[in-house]
């Protein structure tokens, strides 16, 4: 008898390498964009949000987009090379996990080493909405708020991707509107969203927002699996 | 290596519509055995809960010992070939790579002989597969299917687009490789005519559920054409399963199926009748046929 090939850790292994070829490439293309803008929008009476500021929103959308594709592109294609649903959906956890650490690494890394270049560069570049560079704490709860967050984004685009394969588009657009609920939930506890109805309104103390972040992705883990375990495979 | 199959009473729904209902049967281990129903007849549901795309509705679905279904062994040692041209067009990337990536999810990959199979498909590597014609995706994913040498290969009507040379290769790859490497093929196809000789059995579903299985030499003993004058023939043929008559001026000439016992054909000698064999082509047309057609 031959081992399992796609066990849910080599699932994780391809899907996150391939994964990243393509947050590589999209964060090349942010990351360009970003150079022009702040060469011409900053200077010595004017400055410029962050390399993490900036790409925030945009990240998370990337990471949205990528939770969509993940059923029709890569569950598809594994499952068709002889995967089980849940050594997929074990796989894709793990690797959802590792993008959001890298993707995020990425971003903190290039806007310090920007921050680092800006007075040689001439550029005058600022901390908007979060500050991740006054102490080491602030810097922790920002990183693991933009983790968090990439995730968040990741796992509602998963599950969009998924209600729509699997129960067509009635309820397809029912998942849409409950991730915009989903999305203001998050927005509620974690600061560093982009998309927050509430943040100017309600403060929640970290201790609390941390630990809901966590249930809010464990409970969309939850739905995910759910949504994936029996699936069919259309042909 | 190769997976015997045994399914008993599984259903397959879709809403309010039966695509596969109670079907029983065993497919023997080591055989290629030839699929065949008319299209909606529910070949591809039942290729679909074969290769655990999708659960049984109700029933027991047993492979190699195990259920298929979120099994990670026999999931891995299933390889199911079907339509996939519209899928192909977002592979971007070459033909030879895409083939030696296959050997990293198929323990019995051979890489040999897909290179091989390639250069007698025509298949250029370095072209994208989204750029192949229609007949060339179709050999490219008959490639994949025979260099996996997985223990359950399923072809679904894999021939889609292939010219007639081409198919013809395809199904001497076949034979050739199951000689050496046997292993348990479904082969599910509307071209009966030019197929039948490929099949060791034949499962025929019809409606949902199984019309007939039998091995190839037991369907193909079962079915007469018997020709004669027309009372003759009548007379003969009353006691019969008649699945086609013709007639001609006096004459007339029918398919029948079942079994005909020495005593009948002799009668049949005796009354001037000619009795011939049926091929699995007309079988399936006939047996197959509803009655408005």
């Amino acid at each position: 008898m031959s081992a399992i090939i796609l066990s849910p850790a080599t699932m994780a292994r391809f899907l996150f390498m391939e994964q990243l070829k393509w947050t590589m490439w999209f964060l090349s293309f942010m990351f360009v964009i970003y150079i022009v803008v702040v060469s011409f929008a900053s200077g010595p009476h004017s400055s410029f949000i962050d390399l993490v500021n900036f790409s925030n929103g945009s990240s998370s959308i990337y990471m949205f987009v990528l939770g969509i594709l993940t059923t029709s592109s890569f569950f598809y294609y594994y499952m068709q090379q002889g995967i089980t649903r849940k050594n997929f959906f074990l796989g894709t956890m793990l690797s959802s996990v590792l993008l959001s650490i890298a993707i995020t690494i990425t971003l903190v890394v290039s806007g310090f080493i920007l921050q680092f270049i800006s007075g040689w560069a001439g550029w005058n570049i600022h901390t908007q909405e979060f500050d991740y560079t006054s102490s080491f704490s602030a810097f922790l709860y920002v990183f693991g708020s933009l983790v968090m967050l990439h995730l968040i984004y990741f796992l509602i685009g998963w599950m969009i991707g998924l209600t729509f394969y699997r129960s067509g588009w009635r309820y397809g657009l029912l998942s849409i509107a409950c991730s915009i609920l989903i999305i203001a939930i998050a927005g509620i506890f974690i600061e560093a969203t982009h998309f927050s109805f509430f943040t100017n309104i309600i403060t929640v103390p970290t201790f609390i927002a941390m630990p809901v972040s966590i249930v809010l992705i464990v409970l969309l883990l939850g739905v995910n699996y759910r949504l994936i375990k029996d699936i069919t495979i259309k042909i | 290596m190769s997976y015997a199959i045994e399914a008993k009473d599984v259903s397959v729904r879709y809403k309010n519509f039966t695509a596969i209902d109670q079907v029983s049967f065993q497919l023997e281990s080591g055989k290629i055995h030839g699929l065949l129903g008319r299209n909606g007849a529910g070949k591809t549901s039942l290729l679909s809960v074969l290769s655990a795309f999708r659960k049984t509705d109700t029933g027991n679905l047993i492979i190699d010992g195990e259920d298929p279904f979120e099994n990670p062994r026999i999931m891995q040692d299933t390889i199911f070939i079907f339509d996939q041209h519209k899928d192909l067009e977002y592979s971007y990337d070459k033909v030879g790579e895409t083939l030696k990536e296959m050997a990293y999810f198929r323990p019995n990959f051979d890489e040999t002989l897909a290179l091989q199979l390639a250069e007698k498909f025509k298949l250029p590597l370095n072209k994208k597969v989204n750029q192949l014609s229609k007949g060339k995706k179709s050999a490219f994913q008959a490639i994949i299917g025979l260099a996996s040498r997985a223990p359950l290969t399923i072809f679904d009507e894999a021939y889609l687009g292939m010219d007639a040379p081409t198919r013809e290769t395809f199904y001497n790859e076949i034979l050739n490789d199951q000689e050496k490497h046997p292993r348990t093929i479904i082969f599910s196809t509307h071209l009966v005519s030019e197929t039948d000789y490929l099949f060791d059995e034949v499962l025929m579903i019809h409606n949902g559920k199984v019309l007939l299985q039998d091995t190839n030499e037991q369907v193909i003993s079962k079915g007469f054409s018997i020709t004669g004058s027309l009372e003759q023939v009548d007379d003969f043929t009353k006691e019969l399963e008649v699945l086609n008559s013709q007639l001609l001026g006096g004459t007339k000439s029918v398919m029948v199926y079942g079994e005909l016992s020495e005593q009948q054909k002799n009668a049949a000698n005796q009354a001037g009748l000619d009795i011939g064999p049926l091929s699995l082509h007309d079988l399936f047309v006939h047996l197959t046929k509803e009655e408005k057609e």
